[in-house]
C-alpha cells in the first residue's frame, strides 16, 4: 500500500517517515510511505492510497477533501501528538484505519 | 476556544494559505531557489574580502587579478534578470492552479511582459537614449512587483480565452498532438499579447509616456517597501506568523504569498548593492532576505531552541523532547518541540513563543539599524545552523554571528521562567497523586 504525507515542505515529515518505515517493518505491512510539500501533493495523489496531512497544514483539509474524492482515496490529518513526538506505529495505525474504512 | 479556532481562524488561514495567486507567487518563488542561492553565493565569494582582511590577496595569488570574473558573470545570468524567472514561474504555476498544463502560459506571458518595457534606454549625453537596448531595472528585482502584476494578468486572461471553445481551432485527426495543441492555444495566446500591448498603450496615452513598470515603482514599490522595512512591520509580521503556529497552523507558510515578495525585494536590492561593492551601509535595507530566519527563527519559528535548551538544563521529566528535537532544531525545523511539548494552545508554552520573537526582532533590526550589525547581504537557506547563518548571511561579518548569539542567549533567558513554572506545577501534580495514592492506601488498610 501507499501512505502519503504532507507538510508544509515535506521536511519535518520525513522525519516521521522513517519512524512509520520502521513501525511498518515489524508489523510485517507491505507499505511504502513518503512525504511531499503541499505544492507538490496534488501530482502525487494517484500514486497513494492514503493521504494524511501534518497538523500544520490542516488548514488544507477541506481542498484535499475534494482533490482525494476524485482520487477515490481517504485523507485525514495526522494526530498531533503523534505527530510532534514521531509516534510511527499510531500514525501507520491512524493511515491503516482509514484505508479499512 | 476550539471551536472558535476551527470556526473562524482555520477558513481565514485556508484563504489565505490556498489563495491561488499568493501559492503561484510563492511557489514560483521556491522554484527559483537554485538561481538565488548560486547568485547569493557568487555575490559572496566575491566581496568577502570586505570582512575578512588577507582574502582578496589570498583569491588574487588563488585564481588571478580577475578572480570576480566568474562571480561576476553568475550575479549577472540570476540576480540581474530576477524578474524574467519570477514571470515565467508564476504563469507557470498558475495557469497549472488552472488545470492548464502552463507550457504556452509561461511563454505569453513572458511575451506580455516585454512588451510593456520600454525599447530605449536613455543614456547619458545622448539625447533621446539609444533604442535596442534594455535596462536592467527592467529585469532585475527592481521590477519584481511589476513582473508579478503583469504575469498575473496575463495568464488570467490567456487562461479564460483558452477555456472560450469558439478560439480554439481544432485539426484533424491524425494530425500529431503537439501540433494541434500550439493551434488550439494560437488564438488565446495572440489576443492576450495583443490586450496586454493594448493596455500598455492606453497607459502611456493616460500618463503621459510614462511605462507601467516606472509608475507602478512610484505609486506602489517604492511606498511599500519603504513601509514593509520598517520594525513596526518586522515585529507585525514576526507576530502574526507566531499566533498562527501557536494554534498549530504553519504560519510562516499561510504568509508567504505576501512577505515572500516584500523580503525577496529587499534582499535581493542588497545582494545587488553588495555586488556592486556599496560600502555606505544607510542604502542598505534592513527587513532583508533571511533577516528573520538568521536572527529570529532559531531552532524553527518562535526560537524554540530557547525551550530545549531551558529543558535540557532544568526539566527531569521532558528529557526525551529534548532528544527528539534538539537534532532537528540545529537545522530549523521544530514541529516535534510544537506539537510535541505540545505547545499549541497550551497556556504556558504560548506566551514565551510568541513574545520571544518579537523581541529577538526588535534587537536584531536596531543592532542593524545602529549600524552594529552588518547588514543581511546574502540568502542562506533556511536550514542553515543558527548563528553560522548569520555569519553567512552578512557577507562573512563577525558582527552577524554575535547578533545571533546575542539572541540565542536572549531566547533561553526569555523561554527559562515558564520552563521552571511548567516543572513546579509538574510537581505539585504529582505530589497531589502521591498523596491520594497514599490516602487510598491508608483507607484500604
Amino acid at each position: 500500500m501507499n501512505i502519503l504525507l504532507c507538510c508544509s515542505a515535506g521536511m519535518s515529515t520525513s522525519l516521521l517517515v522513517t519512524k512509520m518505515e520502521k513501525a511498518a517493518k515489524e508489523k510485517g505491512v507491505d507499505a511504502t510511505i513518503w512525504a511531499v510539500s503541499s505544492t507538490e501533493v496534488h501530482e502525487e495523489l494517484k500514486k497513494a492510497d492514503v493521504l494524511l496531512l501534518g497538523p500544520q497544514v490542516r488548514y488544507m483539509l477541506s481542498d484535499m477533501e475534494k482533490a482525494t474524492k476524485e482520487v477515490g482515496i481517504p485523507v485525514a490529518v495526522i494526530d498531533s501528538m503523534a505527530y510532534g513526538l514521531c509516534k510511527g506505529e499510531d500514525v501507520l495505525g491512524q493511515a491503516l484505519n482509514l484505508m479499512k474504512r | 476556544m476550539m471551536n472558535f479556532i476551527e470556526r473562524k481562524i482555520m477558513p481565514a488561514a485556508a484563504k489565505i494559505g490556498n489563495q491561488r495567486h499568493l501559492l503561484a507567487i510563492r511557489d514560483a518563488l521556491i522554484g527559483m531557489l537554485a538561481i538565488t542561492m548560486i547568485g547569493s553565493f557568487a555575490v559572496l565569494i566575491n566581496n568577502l574580502g570586505g570582512a575578512i582582511p588577507g582574502y582578496d590577496k589570498l583569491m588574487i595569488s588563488l585564481f588571478g587579478k580577475t578572480y570576480k570574473t566568474l562571480g561576476g558573470d553568475i550575479w549577472w545570468g540570476t540576480f540581474a534578470f530576477m524578474t524574467v524567472f519570477l514571470v515565467v514561474g508564476i504563469a507557470y504555476k498558475l495557469a497549472k492552479s488552472y488545470g492548464d498544463d502552463g507550457f504556452e502560459a509561461m511563454l505569453v506571458a513572458l511575451a506580455s511582459y516585454f512588451v510593456l518595457v520600454p525599447q530605449t534606454a536613455k543614456i547619458e549625453g545622448v539625447k533621446d537614449g539609444v533604442w535596442g537596448l534594455l535596462g536592467v531595472s527592467y529585469t532585475n528585482s527592481t521590477a519584481l512587483f511589476t513582473g508579478i502584476v503583469v504575469s498575473i494578468i496575463a495568464t488570467e486572461i490567456f487562461v479564460r480565452l483558452a477555456k472560450v471553445k469558439y478560439l480554439v481551432i481544432r485539426l484533424p485527426e491524425g494530425v500529431p498532438p503537439a501540433v494541434s495543441r500550439s493551434f488550439a492555444r494560437l488564438f488565446p495566446g495572440m489576443i492576450t499579447i495583443f490586450l496586454i500591448g493594448l493596455i500598455g498603450l492606453l497607459f502611456r496615452h493616460a500618463t503621459g509616456g510614462e511605462y507601467f513598470n516606472d509608475w507602478l515603482n512610484k505609486v506602489l514599490v517604492t511606498p511599500l517597501t519603504g513601509a514593509a522595512d520598517s520594525l513596526g512591520f518586522a515585529v507585525l509580521i514576526t507576530t502574526i506568523i507566531q499566533f498562527f503556529w501557536a494554534l498549530g497552523l504553519h504560519g510562516s507558510n499561510i504568509v508567504a504569498g505576501i512577505t515572500g515578495p516584500l523580503l525577496t525585494n529587499l534582499g535581493n536590492a542588497n545582494i545587488d548593492l553588495f555586488a556592486k561593492g556599496v560600502t555606505d551601509l544607510d542604502q542598505y535595507h534592513i527587513l532583508a532576505g533571511p533577516f528573520l530566519d538568521v536572527y529570529v527563527n532559531l531552532g524553527g519559528s518562535g526560537a524554540t531552541i530557547g525551550l530545549l535548551i531551558g529543558l535540557l538544563i532544568a526539566s527531569k521529566k521532558r528529557k526525551q523532547m529534548v532528544a527528539l528535537g534538539m537534532p532537528p532544531a540545529l537545522f530549523q525545523i521544530n514541529e516535534p518541540v510544537i506539537f510535541g511539548m505540545p505547545i499549541v494552545l497550551n497556556p504556558i508554552w504560548i506566551i514565551p513563543f510568541v513574545i520571544t520573537p518579537a523581541i529577538m526582532t526588535v534587537t536584531a533590526y536596531l543592532a542593524t539599524a545602529w549600524g552594529w550589525v552588518y547588514p543581511v547581504v546574502a540568502n542562506v537557506p533556511w536550514v542553515t545552523p543558527p548563528i553560522i547563518g548569520g555569519y553567512l548571511a552578512t557577507g562573512g561579518h563577525i558582527s552577524g554571528a554575535i547578533m545571533a548569539a546575542v539572541n540565542f542567549a536572549i531566547c533561553i533567558v526569555a523561554y527559562f521562567p515558564f520552563v521552571m513554572i511548567q516543572e513546579r506545577m509538574d510537581q505539585k501534580k504529582l505530589n497531589e497523586v502521591l498523596k491520594e495514592q497514599q490516602e487510598n492506601t491508608v483507607n484500604i488498610s
